[in-house]
């Protein structure tokens, strides 16, 4: 986070729509205003039907805002003469990994987002290999991508985003179909990405580990942004985070319920380590409290 | 009662690639058990489940359900497919009729059950999940992605199984729908008492729900016992690259640095009865 | 299991006929199999029959490979020369009843059992040294020229290889769908045919939808890939003739002389 340039300006964004495919709720965002910094690694959390899949859609222009606008590296969404301009800028990882990979072998498949911007083939070439490497898959080059496991099958979906050099990579819940290991893998992936190669990174997901991981974590509920806050301070809301059908760490959990008990106890806890030293410190102040 | 004796099954038998997916596995579980099945993507638990409910044959050793050896000679192989319950990974692929009453009905009704006890199964089978009454004359794609979860899991139940196997019935949910899902089965284990087998990659759940736990590797059965002995073997686990709910790793933790708690702790519940004990007892 | 069939039986190698342009290896191995129709001697199967040892040799891929391709044919095989070798009328060599065999049904027989043979030979080294990908390249710059008059090569070539992608998932589902449906108690071994459609319904219903919103996804994952036609789109491996290409034209042309040339001798009663 060298700089604190804003990459993504949301401003205001409603939008509201019936989904077809998805009943049971209709997709929407209220007053949404939201930026997004160069080099950060944002999280965006709420649970199915909040509305976080659908923001994240208007960043790339795959929906444009009804109401209010998106600005990508200074690019009104809303224009359609900026289309490629705008999604070869933000490049976006779905959930389900089987079903965004085009070609049968795995290159192949990280070249076709370069093929379609017309780019040299000498400079696809290095752009594949580029990505391979970014997500450490480079040795299975020449595999077919069926053969492959959940998680490896999702890097290379990141690879082929990364093929077109974005500013922003947005992710919407790239895990939420992986078994443990696989989710490992995307969150490592990424965070090297975001520390190493600088790169802007929007997760979106459900899953509270992921977003402890983060820099930054917006919760979205009901299309509209309820918290906003380092992962510590979101977190430590137990009580509404749990009201709002999400998780929170079983160590910011029972910090809390020790809380609750009139213990001497923050909830700006995260990890088992922090948890344990905190427990431990009470431990100690309290036979100290004792010896006197 | 379920019993497998030395049940090994190869892909490709014979061939150059022959790989083998489950190797000479042997168990006993007990009627009316809550089980869980925990390993890696590949450790052979997919097939061994499959094995269970009889939609694949092992290629050596015996499976015994109820006295009845399945694949044997006088084995009724639908009888026996009726009497165990396999929901498989996202199991709203598999809805296809127009409304959710008839979805659910399509076990009973392959069993060949007369309408009425039918309509009763159905009926039964959704208020086990907590579906209303209304949703079953709507079609099942026109629900969410939680309520099509349940309706596939009512279309098993319906057939009444005394097994039942989940293959990660809460993948892909969020939070509150797992939650949900996962209280409904603790609900029905308790009211209906039949053997239920969850294979989970969560530790947080199978720590919650079950009571014996079996874990998978290589293949190969490495594991087998009370859910709270499974949890007091920390090191094992992370050796298999299996991890402990993080709980369980406080605990271990603090009891490591000298804090007492005792071994095997893998609920939120007991962790903070215990920690409240100690630091209270300090207090004093 | 189902995920583990190779399709287009592509056998990875890097040997020259690998190496060669598919284009090239396209319009050869139609030349190929309009030679095999034109030949009218058994000179000019031998030559044949030397060119394709010829292939295969360089072409480094074990002959049992080849000789597979065969499998699913022998059927069709022996039946078409059995129809041949019946039902020629000819100089009679041998009789009995109803049946005879003739000195042209017995010639007729041999030489379709050799015409498929060869077939099957020619497609097979083309698909075991070409890669789907390069296949489909292949094919989409050979019908470019066509663009003009209206035929989409592009949008043709993109769902060969959409095709191709996701025959092996959608292989997977289908397995994964009849098992679930058979631990539902669907019975679909027993019962007449129509029962047995009937059966089909649990099966094709779950797996039409989950194609369907594949294709959405997939239609999502590349717009947001930028993909917009064929106009002005790039190839990470662009087609290029080399010399190659050049030395192959050559052989496939002597060798399709020299063939059609053994008709010619078989005229003039040399064989």
């Amino acid at each position: 986070m060298d700089t604190n340039e804003k990459l993504i300006e949301i401003k205001n964004v409603e939008f509201l729509y019936e989904s077809t495919e998805e009943p049971g709720g209709s997709r929407v965002l209220k007053d949404v205003s939201l930026d997004i910094k160069k080099g950060e690694f944002l999280a965006v959390l709420g649970h199915n039907g909040s509305g976080k899949s659908t923001l994240a859609k208007h960043l790339n222009a795959i929906l444009v805002p009804e109401k209010g606008s998106v600005l990508v590296a200074g690019f009104l969404t809303s224009d359609e003469s900026l289309l490629y301009e705008i999604r070869q800028r933000v490049g976006m990882v779905f959930q389900n990994p089987d079903n965004q990979l085009v070609a049968t072998i795995v290159e192949e498949d990280v070249a076709f987002a370069p093929e379609n911007l017309g780019v040299n083939p000498q400079e696809i070439r290095e752009r594949v290999d580029y990505a391979l490497d970014a997500v450490n898959m480079s040795e299975y080059k020449e595999h077919a991508p069926h053969m492959l496991s959940g998680g490896q099958k999702q890097r290379i979906a990141i690879a082929g985003v990364l093929a077109m050099k974005p500013d922003v990579l947005v992710m919407d819940e790239p895990t939420a179909m992986l078994d443990p290991e696989g989710r490992r893998e995307i969150l490592e992936t990424v965070k090297k990405l975001n520390r190493d190669e600088g790169m802007t990174v929007v997760m979106i997901t459900h899953f509270m580990e992921e977003a402890a991981q983060a820099d930054r974590v917006v919760v979205i509920d009901h299309g509209k942004i309820i918290m906003h806050g380092l992962p510590k301070e979101v977190f430590s809301r137990v009580e509404e985070i749990k009201e709002i059908g999400l998780d929170v760490p079983q160590a910011t959990e029972l910090a809390y319920l020790l809380k609750k008990e009139g213990f001497d106890f923050e909830t700006d806890i995260l990890t088992a380590d922090e948890c344990v030293n905190k427990i431990l410190s009470v431990y100690q102040s309290e036979r100290g409290a004792d010896n006197d | 009662m379920i019993k497998l004796t030395d049940v090994s099954y190869t892909y490709m038998s014979g061939g150059p690639f022959e790989s083998a997916a489950v190797e000479n596995v042997s168990v006993t579980l007990n009627s009316g058990e809550f089980i869980g099945l925990m390993g890696h993507t590949g450790s052979g638990k997919s097939t061994l489940i499959q094995m269970i409910a009889g939609l694949i044959k092992p290629t050596s050793g015996s499976i015994e359900i109820d006295g009845q050896v399945l694949h044997s000679k006088n084995c009724d192989k639908r009888a026996m497919r009726f009497k165990t319950g396999l929901v498989m990974q996202y199991p709203e692929y598999q809805l296809f009729e127009e409304t959710v009453f008839k979805d659910i009905s399509f076990g009973p009704t392959n069993m060949g059950l007369p309408k009425d006890e039918i309509k009763r199964r159905v009926e039964s089978a959704a208020n086990l999940v907590g579906l209303d009454e209304d949703i079953l004359q709507k079609s099942p794609f026109e629900l969410s992605g939680g309520q099509k979860r349940r309706v596939a899991i009512a279309g098993v139940l319906a057939m009444e199984p005394k097994l039942l196997i989940l293959d990660e019935p809460t993948a892909g949910l969020d939070p509150a729908g797992r939650d949900e899902i996962l209280f409904k089965i603790r609900d029905m284990h308790k009211r209906l008492g039949i053997t239920v087998i969850l294979v989970s990659h969560s530790m947080e759940d199978l720590a919650n729900l079950t009571q014996k736990i079996m874990v998978m590797n290589h293949g190969r059965l490495v594991m087998y016992d009370k859910t709270s002995e499974i949890f007091k073997k920390t090191h094992e686990l992370k050796d298999l690259g299996l991890a402990v709910p993080q709980i369980t790793e406080i605990c271990d933790k603090l009891r490591e640095k000298g804090f007492p708690v005792p071994a095997g702790i893998y609920t939120l519940d007991t962790a903070k009865a215990e920690i409240e004990k100690v630091l209270k007892n300090e207090k004093r | 299991m189902l995920k583990d069939i190779t399709l287009g039986q592509y056998f990875p190698g890097k040997s020259f006929i690998h190496k060669l342009d598919p284009r090239t290896k396209i319009l050869c191995a139609i030349v190929y199999i309009a030679v095999i129709f034109c030949i009218k001697s058994f000179l000019g199967y031998f030559v044949l029959f030397a060119f394709t040892a010829l292939i295969v040799a360089l072409s480094k891929i074990p002959v049992r490979f080849v000789l597979k391709g065969l499998k699913p044919i022998m059927m069709f095989v022996a039946i078409t020369a059995l129809f041949n070798l019946l039902l020629t009328d000819g100089r009679i060599l041998w009789k009995w009843g109803f049946l005879k065999i003739t000195y042209e049904g017995l010639t007729q027989a041999v030489y379709m059992v050799l015409r498929l043979f060869f077939l099957v030979f020619g497609t097979s080294i083309l698909t075991l040294t070409t890669s789907p990908i390069a296949l489909t390249d292949g094919i989409e710059r050979l019908l470019s020229p066509l663009k003009k008059i209206g035929v989409p090569a592009h949008e043709f070539a993109m769902m060969m290889t959409i095709a191709l992608r996701f025959v092996p998932t959608l292989l997977e589902e289908t397995d994964k769908i009849i098992k679930a449906q058979t631990a539902r108690g669907a019975d679909f071994e027993s019962g007449n045919i129509i029962n047995r459609a009937k059966a089909m319904v649990p099966i094709l219903i779950p797996l039409f939808i989950s194609a369907f919103r594949r294709a959405d996804d997939l239609a999502t994952a590349m717009e947001c890939r930028c993909y917009r036609g064929g106009e002005n789109r790039t190839r990470l491996r662009e087609l290029k003739l080399g010399y190659r290409d050049g030395v192959c034209w050559f052989v496939v042309l002597i060798f399709s002389a020299l063939i059609l040339l053994a008709n010619y001798f078989q005229v003039s009663g040399l064989l």
